[in-house]
């Protein structure tokens, strides 16, 4: 059910749950108290502001409400101190322009999202395995959690450039390996090459090169996808 | 270090005072000046908002429909920018101000460590607006900040693979940007109301004129130098050169040359460095204020008076018909001596050989006060004769006494000096003291240049005594012609000197002084 666009039922848990906060909030953690007195404290605020106002405390006439005795001379005279400030804000806004490659350059990306292999194989659960197990776990295959680090190498023109081993993520080590970094290079013909390494293993999981031709001020991307491998964008 | 920026900061003051007329001077504005930048900021914001597209393909087509209405959309759009580029430079020059002047001693703390976050928060603020607008610019800072956090490794997945080429970037991630935008102003306003919340009666909005003067400025800016955009963000493209706003952006080109890691390092080093300058320079905390309840009868001047809220009025503990009595939060007290002012039991002319008040610092004592007043007046008298002798009450943030004093006596100007830690401290009935028992011909209160006071309040709170606005007056009877105040900040010396020496004019063309009709103190 939808009302101005919003399905309604996306608000429920907030009117549920939204007062059982605010009420938390204001009454077990204590922020009434920001708001309200008790007794004692309205008691006392009466009394201090009967005092002050005993006090002859004429706050519009105090010297902290001093007005400032402005003649056209003197607002001239600011005009002349905004101007400069007005260009100082304006200039260093937008200038001096800064820039961020040489002429004539482009931009590889290497942006690799990568299951490392399982650090223990997966091993097959016979029958007998599988019946000690609770219904809903009996798997055929028992796999570790852990994945191994994953190792990428790039080259650039037959120059490696990028060589780096990445931790799995995960507190269990269960995540896959990440990998990113940018690459300035001129605008032209370049030769990328890119292989993928399970751990410290010297035979590469995939490989992948490739000759392209860079515009000035392209950006490209190397990714990885499970089922096309390495792809440029 | 200090000392020369201090001196810098009070040259640029003397001078603005001129145009401003002391009360409107902006670099004594400065913290109420960035919340009133805040307000056009979010005031603005909120308007374009209105005709914000929060899509990515029509982010850009929205901003600059806007940019193009230039006689509304287009100022608020600008607005939006200067006064925020605006609001960095004051926040900034109100740092090295506030550092300067070592607003950041004792129980100010707080407020200096609370000040950190705001910096960070105000350039987060500041970038997540750059992202919006995607063009080439927001994207160069989008990816250099997605980078950057990404660099921590808290982030499953790299956030900036959200900006690999013109496919990966949704609408969805792009609302996200959006609720960042608000949401960190949000917290920004939230913190600078922690920044604040340990002074009371902060001074959170500048003078009307003043506020009045500054947007007429950024109008007049935005009409002039409209705020534009780059081309539209391509991520298939990458920004060669881009205009910069180098206000909120500067730390970009510095990731750039030294990569994540090292930003963060620097980042952080900067924001620890800058957090523990109380503890780095420690100074010599003075001892707190204390009540002597058998002299307070809980008439809370004292507490209305305190600067740093450091006094609360509480319900008697000591039995007395009085309903409350003034406790002192030795944490939040700064020792500046204005409750001593304000206290109507510290008074000179009293007999009791301890001189107790109702709330005294530990040093200087109203007693000490009032011995060092009756010794200097004694010397001064005799070393006067004939001439004119004047008592001067200075504060300790203010011009340097010894140096005026021994200008002054090369000009043949007889002077008495005393020192207290804030004008704010000397009670009214010292100056009737001074002129009616002390023989002083004349007195001269002292203090930081006008509405520069370092404690705050204290200057305001002498003019306002003397002027019979606020209790403890000063008596009628006090001939006013016969007492000056001087608000000049170290660097004034030779105006103080001139006022000094006029005063002393002034005092010979009086007639003579009439004989004390005072014969005993008040009881």
């Amino acid at each position: 059910m939808e009302m101005a666009g919003i399905n309604i039922f996306y608000i429920v848990p907030i009117m549920v749950f939204g007062p059982v906060v605010f009420f938390v909030l204001f009454k077990a953690i204590g922020i009434q108290t920001l708001f309200t007195l008790n007794d004692e404290q309205k008691e006392l605020q009466r009394k201090s502001r009967a005092l002050e106002s005993a006090l002859n405390i004429e706050t519009a006439k105090s010297a902290r409400y001093k007005k400032a005795k402005l003649t056209p001379a003197k607002i001239a005279a600011q005009a002349m101190l905004y101007a400069p400030f007005l260009l100082f804000i304006g200039y260093f806004s937008s200038y001096p322009s800064y820039q961020y490659a040489p002429e004539n350059s482009a931009q590889i990306k290497l942006s690799f999202t990568l299951l490392g292999e399982r650090k223990i194989p997966c091993t097959v659960r016979d029958a007998g395995e599988q019946s000690d197990l609770k219904p809903n776990m009996r798997t055929a295959k028992n796999c570790s959690r852990e994945r191994n680090p994953v190792r990428v190498v790039f080259s650039l023109d037959g120059k490696e450039v990028f060589n780096h081993s990445a931790d799995p993520a995960g507190l269990r080590d269960d995540g896959p390996s990440s990998f990113y970094q940018t690459f300035i290079v001129p605008a032209g013909n370049h030769e990328l090459a890119v292989s993928i390494f399970n751990n410290d293993e010297t035979i590469p999981l995939e490989s992948f090169a490739r000759t392209i031709t860079l515009s000035s001020g392209q950006a490209i991307a190397l990714t990885h996808d499970t089922t096309e491998g390495i792809v440029i964008h | 270090m200090q000392q020369p920026l201090r001196n810098f900061f009070q040259h640029i003051e003397t001078f603005f005072d001129g145009p401003f007329d002391g009360a409107l001077n902006p670099m004594r504005q400065l913290g109420s000046l960035a919340f009133f930048l805040y307000w056009i900021v979010a005031g603005s914001g909120i308007y374009i908002y209105i005709f914000f597209d929060t899509s990515v393909s029509g982010a850009y087509e929205s901003v600059e429909w806007m940019t193009n209405q230039w006689y509304l959309a287009g100022i608020m759009r600008s607005l939006h920018r200067y006064a925020s580029d605006a609001m960095v430079v004051v926040a900034m020059v109100h740092l090295l101000r506030e550092f300067s002047y070592g607003r950041y001693v004792g129980a100010r703390w707080f407020a200096w460590f609370t000040g950190v976050p705001i910096i960070w928060f105000l350039f987060f603020s500041g970038v997540s607006g750059y992202w919006l607008v995607w063009d080439m610019l927001a994207q160069y800072v989008a990816i250099g900040s997605m980078e950057w956090l990404d660099w921590l490794g808290i982030f499953g997945k790299q956030v900036a693979n959200n900006f690999l080429s013109p496919i990966t970037i949704t609408d969805r991630f792009f609302t996200l940007l959006v609720f960042i935008h608000i949401f960190v102003p949000l917290f920004l306003l939230f913190i600078m109301w922690f920044h604040v919340m340990r002074l009371k009666s902060p001074r959170i909005n500048p003078p009307k004129m003043l506020m009045i003067s500054v947007s007429l400025a950024l109008v007049v800016l935005s009409l002039v130098y409209p705020a534009t955009s780059h081309d539209k963000a391509d991520l298939s493209t990458v920004a060669i050169n881009l205009d910069f706003d180098w206000f909120y952006l500067i730390a970009y080109p510095l990731f750039d040359a030294i990569g994540p890691g090292p930003m963060w390092a620097v980042g952080i080093g900067v924001t620890i460095l800058v957090s523990l300058v109380p503890l780095l320079t420690r100074t010599k905390r003075e001892p707190a204020a204390f009540v002597s309840l058998e002299k307070c009868n809980g008439c809370s001047r004292c507490a209305s008076d305190c600067p740093y809220d450091a006094i609360e009025m509480k319900p008697r503990t000591d039995g007395l018909k009085f309903d409350i009595e003034a406790v002192v939060d030795a944490n939040a007290c700064v020792a500046c001596g204005i409750c001593v002012g304000a206290c109507p039991v510290s008074t000179p002319f009293r007999h009791d050989e301890q001189l107790v008040t109702g709330i005294d610092l530990p040093d200087p004592s109203l007693k000490s006060l009032r011995d060092s007043v009756v010794d200097t007046m004694n010397k001064t008298r005799a070393k006067a004769g004939q001439q004119n002798a004047i008592m001067v009450f200075g504060c300790a943030n203010g011009i340097n006494l010894e140096k005026l004093s021994a200008e002054a006596k090369a000009n043949n100007i007889h002077m008495g000096i005393l020192q207290v830690p804030c004008s704010g401290m000397l009670p009214p009935s010292f100056i009737d003291f001074a002129i009616s028992r002390g023989s002083m011909d004349g007195v001269v209160v002292m203090g930081c240049s006008e509405n520069g006071c370092y404690h705050r309040f204290g200057q305001f709170w002498t003019e306002d005594r003397i002027n019979q606005l606020r209790d403890p007056n000063l008596r009628t009877r006090v001939p006013r012609e016969r007492l000056a105040t001087i608000w000049a900040d170290p660097t004034n010396l030779a105006k103080a000197l001139n006022q000094v020496s006029d005063f002393n004019k002034k005092l010979s063309s009086l007639p003579a002084k009439q004989p004390s009709t005072t014969s005993g103190g008040d009881k």
